[in-house]
């Protein structure tokens, strides 16, 4: 509101001058707040940068590379990188080893991704069980395994599974129970195999698993309580449905880890006998660094990468549907 | 807060897993330093300052090496990393270093088993020693078994490597308490052979006639390549025609898979080296098939309960397979004229003998025929004419390649998944194309 002085002039009254300085504080405060976003997005960049780069240096640029020599022939004893062709792709239909390796891989992938997710999924509801003294010891001694690099774990059960000298023949001897040759029967090599994977990685499964029944609402179950229901309705409709993502998110690492493996393999068996336990992991290996041909390893590597991607993208939508339910 | 207790655990594992991780037994030594150029410093001490680093494998040998090093890093003011890697991951590891540019390479010097020799020789990675050697006051390699030479040692008219040890397979027999009266002559043929074996094989009290290793890709492969070869087969012959699936070979792995199945353990379609010789070494086996440096080691009551009881021979058939290591200098090497300075201490006449005395597997002849030697070691006479009339693995640039194809099709056939010609036949087919 403006008053009319005496003099004709215009005066400001108390309000006004309020007014007048309340903007300024605001615009001043919207240009500090702007200036501190753009600091503040500098800052990320500054921070982000140097990840990308290395990110890019120890991942993109290799992975790129490879995809550049998996087009071309090239074998590290005989040198550069030879003609650029899709032989090493077309070549991949027409390998029955390949054939052969992705059957086990199969096999192995399912095996032990189902019973470790049923075995874990047991071990973690009971240890969530609040009646349950000592969880924390019980689960420590769980997750030992998990602490062991794979080529221990291999190396130790070599040493158990022996047919004559291990203790676990030893064991079954004492007891009048058939002494299997564990790792030298092709019958039983890839269950053998299976057993030590479970043995070794349930526990990844479990803490996963564990963590997520551990943060569930208490309250959603003391509603279900009082209006009735069941433990198994309980289960059924709150346990599984509001662990789903946590599932779906184990499994999924899972079902990765096991289609890339290659370590157990190589220590108890070398895809033996015969090729029983050839997996494709363990095949690239053996085509890079025995046949030394990179091209070929390369252009299986991508397609182990495909498959996986795929895979990825079919749990992923699977989580996505879940939750939209 | 059982969230808290959670997250806390799952923190200390993860430190423990790295920890544990770091503890993998991979090496023996420290890794491997950055070498120093070579830069000679003092009259005396000709390497001071300089740094060398080797890769090789865990065997007996290395360690009797390692042993005698403090006198010549003393002498030389050289230091050697000596970096100790199983078998398996030995090539896998060298060839990237190999594959560097002269001099831009991590390791000064490498030993080569002869599987290698024809790939690392053809790819252009190893220097030519004939040079020094000829300048050289310790070491002429007519010193040494022409079989190990002309193995570990010269290709075509050039000399790449020095013969290091020899692996030379042989028959390991102990008269343990099982076998007492049931062993006449060890026979001279590998059906013969076969037949002994089974008929000494008691699988229900746990006894054998043999340890077999059938593990692939190398162990089937090499024990294989005695019945092959003491059949009167080979892999090419002198044209480099595949005949490994012709009558001998078929009848080699007929009677492999029939010693295999009859006169081994269940488990040895599995077995590897360790395997077969803890099995030999707790008496429960006969004999084996093995390197004939096996035999000090079973005679070391710390690692074997048949102390005295064995006895090393040649392969039923007389023609053992033939393996061995030499030291050679990468053209990537940082230091080759330490790394030459170091080869000619480990290949001087009173290293090798040191060597030997202490139960390595001598190259050099007149280590063999030493008489110190031949008092601690009076089978070594025998083993020098295992290592002279024993066939090598073919020398060519893809021999890792033909082992890799070789081992997958034995095992095969050891498991019935394939009759021994159709193993065969499928061998040669992939065999054909791995010629140079």
């Amino acid at each position: 509101m403006f008053l009319i002085s005496e003099a004709g002039k215009t005066r400001l009254t108390d309000a006004d001058r309020l007014y007048e300085m309340k903007s300024i504080v605001r615009k001043r405060r919207s240009e500090a707040q702007h200036s501190y976003r753009q600091s503040e997005r500098r800052l990320r960049i500054y921070l982000i940068v140097p990840a990308i780069i290395g990110i890019w240096m120890v991942v993109g640029f290799p992975l790129l590379y490879a995809f550049y020599v998996s087009f071309h022939d090239y074998v590290l004893s005989k040198g550069g990188l030879g003609a650029v062709n899709l032989a090493n792709y077309l070549n991949i239909f027409e390998d029955t080893q390949l054939l052969v390796a992705s059957k086990n891989t199969f096999i192995l992938t399912f095996s032990v991704v189902s019973l470790e997710f049923l075995i874990a999924f047991g071990l973690a509801l009971l240890l969530n069980n609040k009646r349950l003294h000592g969880g924390n010891i019980y689960l420590l001694i769980l997750l030992i395994p998990m602490l062991m690099p794979p080529i221990t774990v291999g190396l130790i059960w070599r040493m158990l599974l022996h047919p004559e000298l291990g203790i676990i023949n030893y064991s079954l001897g004492l007891i009048h129970m058939p002494q299997p040759a564990w790792l030298g029967d092709p019958r039983l090599a890839m269950i053998t195999i299976i057993i030590v994977d479970i043995w070794h990685e349930t526990s990844f499964l479990l803490l996963i698993l564990l963590a997520g029944l551990t943060a569930l609402p208490d309250e959603l179950y003391e509603a279900a309580v009082i209006d009735g229901a069941t433990s198994s309705q309980k289960f059924r409709f709150l346990t599984i449905p509001l662990m789903m993502p946590t599932i779906l998110v184990a499994v999924l690492i899972r079902v990765i880890a096991a289609l890339k493996t290659y370590d157990l393999i190589y220590i108890l068996t070398r895809g033996g006998p015969g090729v029983s336990t050839e997996t494709i992991s363990y095949y690239i290996y053996r085509v890079a660094f025995v046949f030394l041909d990179m091209g070929k390893s390369s252009a299986l590597s991508f397609l182990l990468l495909v498959l996986i991607i795929i895979l990825t993208i079919i749990l992923m939508q699977a989580m996505r549907s879940e939750d939209t339910v | 807060m059982k969230k808290r207790i959670l997250f806390t655990i799952f923190g200390i594992l993860i430190v423990l897993s790295l920890l544990l991780s770091s503890c993998q037994p991979t090496t023996t030594q420290p890794p491997a330093e950055e070498p120093t150029t070579e830069e000679p410093v003092a009259e005396g001490k000709p390497f001071e300052g300089v740094t060398i680093n080797i890769m090789m494998e865990g065997v007996p040998d290395t360690e009797f090496v390692q042993e005698l090093l403090p006198q010549f890093e003393e002498q030389t003011g050289m230091k050697v990393n000596i970096e100790v890697l199983n078998y398996a991951m030995m090539h896998e590891k060298l060839v990237p270093q190999l594959t560097a540019p002269e001099g831009g390479g991590s390791y000064d010097v490498i030993v080569v088993d002869n599987y290698w020799v024809g790939e690392f020789i053809y790819a252009d990675w190893l220097m030519e020693l004939d040079d020094r050697l000829a300048n050289s006051e310790t070491i002429s390699l007519d010193d040494y078994l022409p079989s190990m030479v002309n193995m570990v040692g010269v290709l075509g008219d050039k000399a790449y490597m020095v013969p290091f040890y020899n692996y030379a397979m042989a028959l390991i027999y102990c008269n343990v308490p099982e076998v007492e009266g049931k062993v006449g002559e060890i026979p001279n043929s590998i059906p013969e052979y076969v037949e002994l074996i089974k008929s000494l094989t008691d699988a229900d009290a746990g006894f054998y006639g043999a340890s077999m290793m059938g593990l692939r890709p190398d162990p089937i492969t090499m024990e294989w390549l005695n019945y092959l070869y003491s059949s009167g087969g080979l892999i090419y012959d002198e044209d480099w025609n595949v005949i490994v699936n012709n009558e001998n070979g078929v009848e080699a792995l007929t009677q492999y898979v029939d010693a295999m199945k009859n006169a081994a353990s269940s488990g040895a379609p599995a077995y590897g080296f360790d395997e077969t010789f803890t099995e030999v070494a707790q008496g429960k086996a006969f004999g084996f098939i093995t390197f004939n440096w096996m035999l000090p080691q079973l005679n070391d009551p710390e690692m074997s309960q048949v102390v005295d009881m064995c006895t090393v021979t040649s392969v039923p058939g007389g023609k053992g397979l033939l393996g061995g290591w030499g030291w050679a200098i990468p053209k990537s090497s940082h230091s080759p004229d330490a790394a030459w300075a170091f080869i000619e201490w480990a290949e001087s006449f009173d290293v090798a003998k040191a060597r030997a005395l202490a139960g390595g597997a001598p190259t050099r002849i007149d280590v063999f025929e030493d008489s110190d030697v031949l008092a601690a070691y009076p089978y070594y006479k025998e083993v020098e004419q295992i290592v002279g009339e024993a066939i090598t693995f073919p020398i060519m640039s893809r021999s890792p390649q033909v082992v890799e194809v070789l081992g997958r099709v034995l095992s095969e056939a050891v498991i019935g998944s394939k009759s021994p010609q159709e193993a065969l036949d499928e061998a040669a087919a992939e065999l054909a194309g791995l010629v140079d």
